[in-house]
């Protein structure tokens, strides 16, 4: 089967790019005209989940450093934005901008030993920045800043409809819509940035280095704007939270959230900003479809009557299947199936494949569309998961 | 500053309880070193294997087996799971360098904590108490006020570490098996030619760590006096703290970084009172910073070269 060759930037490209954000901004607008209030609430959350993820991929994926302290980011935006709306009477969006420089903050402080540090020490020292968060909250010092401690700080967001919106949607619906937008802003920026000289440098670094510094990249610029830019989106995460959940808790922005937001990132794809609304997906409708299911199981629900720990289970087998057998995520391997009818290519590559030799039915790309390798450095080319085939006559 | 800073009741009784919870974050070091030395990876998931193997010595001890002896069992079970844990788990993903086994134990880190919460509930149990722990437990040195006396438990506590520390150092140098281990950790390639079996040494050193683990929270819980799935999550920061601060590869660091931790944790916030609550944890943080930014490689351990 020949697949279908589309330059990048080229009429047709931009048709295709065109309808699928058409869809997107349909499927956006239908949902709430369509599903309960409920179903809503839960894609509410998926979207300030799949917010935090993507700032994990950008420090994680993109850029190869280890971060164990995500929660800390989301708790950090949580709770400005909690406090701020509670204590203080602010609205929401007032409390957005405060709470993405308190992330910005903390992330380039958190990203500054990451400048001498890498792989294991950088784990435990944001790690144990993660651990901590939680633990000092609900400290006579957080108390003081107005946490509520250990029971939560509970904030009451409800925004009305305004009059001007057409469709007939409830004020949930219309929070969602709101969040959607700017969840699709954030996306918006974040494929810029990987796109920008500093994501190619914070690709560079990730891969090699010494050789990217040899190559005039300067890796403490980049790794700490990687850092926090990172820390900025799971602190917008953690505002968004709030729009869906009215109460943020020590025990919400703990470890487990960490290693979840972890799990999510490899799971749609660690090196892809895409990948973050699958990860946002999981985390939000497995613990729900697990519960469900564990408590129709009488085994298991003798076991314990907190269903939601099977889904840790299931979050931890997924994580290690998936870094046996997926481990550049789930995003690589749709584009791969992708590759088969429709493929991508920036201009350049297309006049080096044209002056080479002729690019045939199984290497339309030249070989382009090759999963992104997976964090940690690039894969074996060769492995089994690549969804296109791999041209390896053009490597010998 | 407190009041008492001038009274010596006082301030022993720091030095004391420091030392104690010091050992327990040094056990925990261990471990986390002696998995470091062969492998050059740090295990997250090494907190909730040994919760799971303090429940092993709850569950044995409310079946009626005498506490010691459940302890004994435990250690093997846990040296066979960790070592398992490695060839199984770990070992396959030992070429495609310290990210994947990072994610790989934090993988293990979620199963296991989730999984014991399942199988023994949320709710704190009562500790395995393997040193007499009553209240007249206890030697008194200096009859107060205030009075400075140290538990069994603190002794005990002392005892195993420094038992430990001996058994420990005879099998690493006394016996072909720790000469292995030895030769493997200095250099994994010229041991690999001269014949060792470098993969039993990971297992071996994974082993012994899960055993450690075990030992150690059996302890943290006698001192805490409850057992529960999230008892060692805090005690993985300070073991790995401790660590940090000792060198990652060194064993006699990992016992001097535990203590010398546990006792600025529990001198700092008795001496500056105006600290307010537990701030342990940031404690340990700072410590933890201080020590990647001055001397990177810790205390005792040894700097590394990267080659280009």
């Amino acid at each position: 089967m020949t697949a279908r060759v589309v330059l990048e930037g080229s009429r047709t490209h931009r048709v295709w790019q065109g309808a699928g954000l058409l869809l997107a901004a349909l499927v956006v607008l239908l949902l709430p005209v369509l599903t309960s209030d409920f179903r809503l609430g839960q894609f509410s959350l998926v979207i300030a989940y799949a917010v935090a993820v993507l700032g994990l991929n950008l420090v994680t994926g993109f850029s190869g450093q280890i971060s164990l302290g995500h929660g800390a980011f989301f708790g950090l935006g949580a709770y400005t934005t909690a406090i701020l709306v509670s204590d203080h009477g602010w609205s929401w969006a007032a409390t957005v901008p405060v709470a993405a420089l308190l992330g910005l903050a903390l992330g380039f402080v958190v990203g500054v030993p990451a400048l001498r540090l890498h792989g294991l020490y950088l784990a435990v020292i944001t790690l144990a920045v993660g651990v901590a968060f939680p633990v000092v909250v609900s400290q006579p010092i957080g108390l003081a800043l107005g946490t509520g401690g250990v029971a939560g700080k509970p904030v009451r967001i409800a925004w009305d409809k305004p009059a001007w919106f057409g469709l007939d949607v409830s004020d949930r619906g219309w929070t969602f819509i709101v969040m959607a937008a700017i969840a699709g802003a954030l996306f918006w920026i974040a494929t810029g940035l990987v796109r920008s000289r500093i994501g190619r440098s914070m690709v560079a670094l990730r891969d090699n280095g010494t050789a990217a510094a040899i190559s005039g990249i300067w890796p403490a610029e980049v790794k700490t704007v990687a850092f926090a830019v990172s820390a900025l989106y799971g602190s917008i995460g953690g505002s968004l939270y709030l729009l869906t959940t009215p109460i943020v808790s020590p025990s919400t922005v703990g470890f487990t959230i960490t290693l979840l937001f972890i799990t999510a990132m490899v799971l749609g794809g660690a090196a892809t900003v895409s990948g973050a609304w699958i990860g946002g997906l999981a985390m939000v409708f497995l613990p729900y479809y697990t519960a469900e299911w564990a408590g129709q199981l009488p085994l298991l629900r003798s076991l314990t009557d907190q269903p939601g720990l099977f889904a840790n289970v299931i979050y931890g087998v997924i994580l290690i299947v998936f870094i046996y057998f997926v481990p550049s995520g789930l995003v690589p391997l749709l584009t791969g199936l992708r590759a088969r009818f429709l493929v991508i290519v920036p201009p350049e590559a297309a006049a080096v494949a044209s002056g080479g030799s002729a690019t045939t039915a199984g290497e339309p790309d030249g070989g382009l569309s090759r999963p992104t390798p997976a964090i940690g450095g690039p894969t074996d080319p060769a492995a089994p998961h690549a969804g296109t085939p791999v041209d390896t006559a053009r490597r010998r | 500053m407190s009041p008492n800073i001038d009274n010596p009741a006082y301030l022993l009784q720091l030095v004391t309880s420091g030392l104690t919870n010091g050992a327990l974050y040094a056990l925990v070091a261990l471990a986390v070193v002696l998995v470091y030395k062969t492998t050059s990876h740090i295990n997250l998931a090494q907190g909730e294997m040994a919760t799971l193997g303090a429940f092993a010595v709850f569950e044995l001890g409310r079946h009626g087996v005498p506490v010691w002896i459940a302890i004994g069992i435990a250690l093997v079970l846990s040296f066979l799971f960790g070592a398992g844990l490695e060839r199984g788990l770990i070992r396959p993903l030992e070429k495609r360098g310290v990210f994947p086994v990072i994610l790989a134990t934090l993988a293990l880190f979620l199963i296991i904590n989730a999984l014991v919460a399942i199988f023994w509930g949320t709710q704190p149990v009562a500790a395995p108490r393997p040193f007499p722990s009553g209240i007249e437990d206890k030697f008194d040195i200096l009859t107060g006020p205030p009075p400075f006396f140290i538990t069994h438990v603190a002794l005990g506590i002392l005892a195993v570490l420094v038992a430990l520390l001996v058994g420990l150092w005879l099998l690493l140098e006394k016996t072909k098996l720790g000469l292995g281990y030895r030769a493997v950790a200095a250099n994994r390639e010229a041991a690999e030619v001269m014949g060792i079996p470098v993969g039993r040494m990971f297992m071996f050193g994974w082993g012994i760590a899960a055993a450690l683990g075990t030992l150690a929270a059996g302890l943290v819980a006698e001192t805490a006096g409850t057992l529960d799935f999230n008892s060692m999550a805090a005690i993985l920061i300070f073991g790995l703290a401790a660590a940090t601060l000792g060198g990652f590869d060194s064993v006699p660091g990992a016992a001097v970084g535990g203590l010398a931790l546990g006792l600025v944790m529990a001198v700092v916030p008795g001496v500056f009172t105006f600290i307010k609550g537990d701030l342990s944890l940031v404690i340990a943080l700072i410590v933890v910073l201080v020590v990647l930014l001055v001397r990177p490689q810790g205390l005792f351990g040894t700097k590394t070269l990267e080659r280009v």
